[in-house]
């Protein structure tokens, strides 16, 4: 009598049950994700976060800098930023989440911690064009000119022609009575937007 | 057909309309209209959302920062001070904030505030702005005020109605100067002391009677040396307390007196006289400022006049503009006076302020009290009612020139019923024997900010 075995046997009815009813995990996190967006897309953030908690796992770097995200979106920064906070710690390296834990920093006005993070960032990418131009903004608005001229020269050189560095250096140039060079960086602007107001406005100063 | 066309115009429309007004409350949203609308300067529909989305609890750092800077704008600076405060709860790292909320205390004649939070402006704006100013002496208030009694016919005439058989004697003001000067001394920046010094001359008509005997003086002096300290604490920003003292000291020349022998029977005798007598008055005061309006509570305690007297102030200042376009002072007080030999008197006076701008650089006052003013101390123990008569009611009006924020130049003008008592032996008590009249008092004040 030929043998069967039992377990051969088993194996195919239950690969058939598996694919007819999954229960891999990633697809209910897929599937949370997916209903999240269309809770934020109807500004439903409290939903959103309540889909994303039902997947929660605490080492899921995307789950953590999502809820990040919501959080911001509903006002709550406290959370966004502990959640922001694990994404960065699974990812210390990673840019993105330092990203986002600006936005609910930025959000109470606390800019000293803003530019903590975005010093952070340059240790790891020292020539992001956007991080340069937004620390240096912040220089800028502080008042401290002299700071905020070396980031800003970085972005120019980097973006020779790119508008927002042009005006932004010729400002500071300006206020640290740099005027030649701001009128260079003025007459560039110009250039590249005539009859911009900005800089209309900065060759009035200059003599 | 035209009536389904107008159904369906009348739907979209509504649809327009509803859909334009329908703001979506949460912070993105929030943030991105109440930015738009405060870089479009379009600041009461800023409050509007703002204050909209306050309810909703959305809170945030910058809805209050924006809101803060419209309540400015719209000259609210209570409502200003409000969001400010909110704010720097939140972050206390923009300078910007901190100078607007610095703007707000002063603009709402909140001081002391404005004094105390300078502390936390930059190095560079206090030098902008002269607030390293290191005199300990800020204030220097300087007054002058006459006022014009009845005339000697007058009071000769209501004295001649007094029967001859009672006992008794009668003062009543003629002309009343005083000259005042003040100054408030910052110690710390909690801590201030104002002190004054007044001089003042009375020139009173002095009638005595008794046992058939009168004697009459149109040209009795009276000379009146105060000295005033009050202690000011700052105790949080919206808490202060004052307490201090007025010493009060008098001095005149008479001969004629009115004394009871040891038979009781009350004679009049010429004994010249010196008196020197010095009164003392103490109190206590309590501030809570709120948005809008302040609240404060005044106990004095004094030795007035041979009395003893005892007054708790109740008041309350609002603003309903949240500046000082427009303000109204309130205040009750109770007055008990013990004038020994068990008489004991309570009075009640409310006192109404109402003060407003009329220009940039002028302000009007409207202000009356009703209620029998005797021995009664008003603003902190730095006016006392110590008269021979009594006021009745007052009604004054005052004109304040700020010529700029340095110094200001104060002219008052106050119409004062009175009434002066024949004050009859044995029971020492007012009598029938009393005759009202009006006085009319200016005084004139330059305040000036070292």
């Amino acid at each position: 009598m030929k043998k069967v075995n039992i377990y051969r046997q088993l194996v195919i009815p239950i690969l058939f049950l598996i694919n007819l009813f999954p229960l891999n995990g990633q697809d209910q996190v897929i599937n949370a994700f997916k209903k999240s967006y269309e809770y934020e897309n109807n500004d439903n953030y409290k939903g959103a976060i309540d889909q994303l908690k039902s997947v929660y796992d605490a080492e899921s770097y995307e789950i953590n800098l999502r809820l990040g995200w919501l959080f911001y979106q509903s006002g709550n920064f406290k959370e966004s930023i502990d959640y922001y906070q694990k994404a960065i710690n699974l990812k210390p390296y990673a840019i993105e989440p330092k990203l986002g834990l600006v936005l609910p920093y930025s959000s109470m006005g606390k800019w000293d911690s803003v530019l903590e993070i975005y010093q952070k960032i340059l240790l790891i990418d020292p020539n992001n064009s956007l991080v340069n131009y937004r620390v240096g903004l912040i220089y800028y608005n502080k008042g401290n000119y002299n700071k905020a001229e070396g980031y800003i020269e970085k972005v120019v050189n980097l973006y020779p022609f790119d508008y927002d560095g042009l005006i932004l250096l010729g400002w500071i140039k300006l206020k640290l009575q740099k005027n030649r060079e701001a009128k260079v960086l003025f007459q560039k602007v110009l250039m590249n937007k005539p009859g911009d107001e900005s800089a209309l406005e900065g060759l009035k100063y200059i003599k | 057909m035209a009536c389904k066309k107008l159904i369906l115009v009348s739907v979209l429309l509504l649809f327009t309309i509803y859909g334009q007004s329908q703001v979506v409350y949460n912070f993105t949203d929030i943030d991105r209209i109440t930015y738009e609308l405060f870089t479009q300067k379009k600041w009461d529909s800023l409050i509007d959302i703002g204050k909209k989305s306050l309810r909703k609890n959305i809170s945030f750092y910058y809805l209050h920062v924006r809101m803060g800077i419209a309540y400015f704008n719209k000259n609210n600076f209570h409502k200003a001070i409000y969001h400010f405060d909110q704010a720097l709860k939140i972050s206390d790292e923009e300078e910007y904030v901190k100078e607007y909320l610095y703007w707000s205390y002063l603009y709402s004649g909140r001081t002391s505030e404005a004094e105390w939070f300078s502390k936390k402006l930059s190095k560079t704006f206090k030098e902008n702005y002269g607030l390293y100013n290191k005199t300990a002496i800020k204030n220097i208030d300087v007054a002058y005020n006459f006022t014009q009694g009845n005339s000697i016919n007058k009071i000769s005439h209501s004295i001649n109605k007094i029967q001859n058989n009672l006992n008794g004697y009668l003062f009543s003001p003629l002309e009343i100067q005083s000259f005042y000067i003040g100054l408030l001394t910052k110690l710390t920046s909690r801590l201030s002391i104002y002190q004054a010094y007044t001089n003042l001359s009375s020139n009173q008509f002095l009638y005595y009677q008794a046992s058939n005997q009168n004697y009459s003086n149109s040209n009795f002096n009276t000379r009146l040396n105060q000295y005033y300290i009050n202690t000011n604490i700052f105790v949080s920003k919206s808490v202060s307390f004052t307490g201090g003292f007025h010493f009060v000291h008098s001095s005149a020349n008479y001969t004629t007196q009115l004394i009871v022998d040891s038979n009781d029977t009350p004679l009049l005798v010429e004994v010249p006289t010196h008196s020197n007598i010095l009164d003392i008055i103490g109190f206590v005061s309590f501030y809570k400022k709120f948005t809008y309006f302040t609240f404060g509570a005044s106990y004095y305690n004094a030795g007035l006049n041979n009395a003893k007297q005892e007054q708790i102030d109740l008041q309350l200042h609002i603003f309903p503009f949240g500046n000082l376009n427009l303000y109204i002072l309130n205040n009750l007080s109770v007055q008990k006076q013990d004038y020994g030999l068990s008489t004991v008197r309570k009075n009640v006076i409310i006192d109404e302020n109402i003060g407003f701008k009329i220009s940039t650089n002028f302000w009007a006052e409207i202000y009356g009290s009703v209620g029998d003013m005797s021995n009664f101390i008003v603003k902190e123990g730095v006016v006392i009612y110590n008269r021979s008569d009594v006021i009745n009611n007052r009604l004054g009006t005052k004109l304040i020139f700020v010529a700029n924020p340095k110094w200001s130049i104060t002219l008052d003008f106050a119409r004062l019923a009175c009434t002066s008592n024949f004050i009859e032996y044995p029971k020492w008590n007012e009598t029938n024997n009393k005759f009202t009249y009006l006085h009319h008092s200016i005084t004139g004040i330059l305040s000036i900010k070292l």
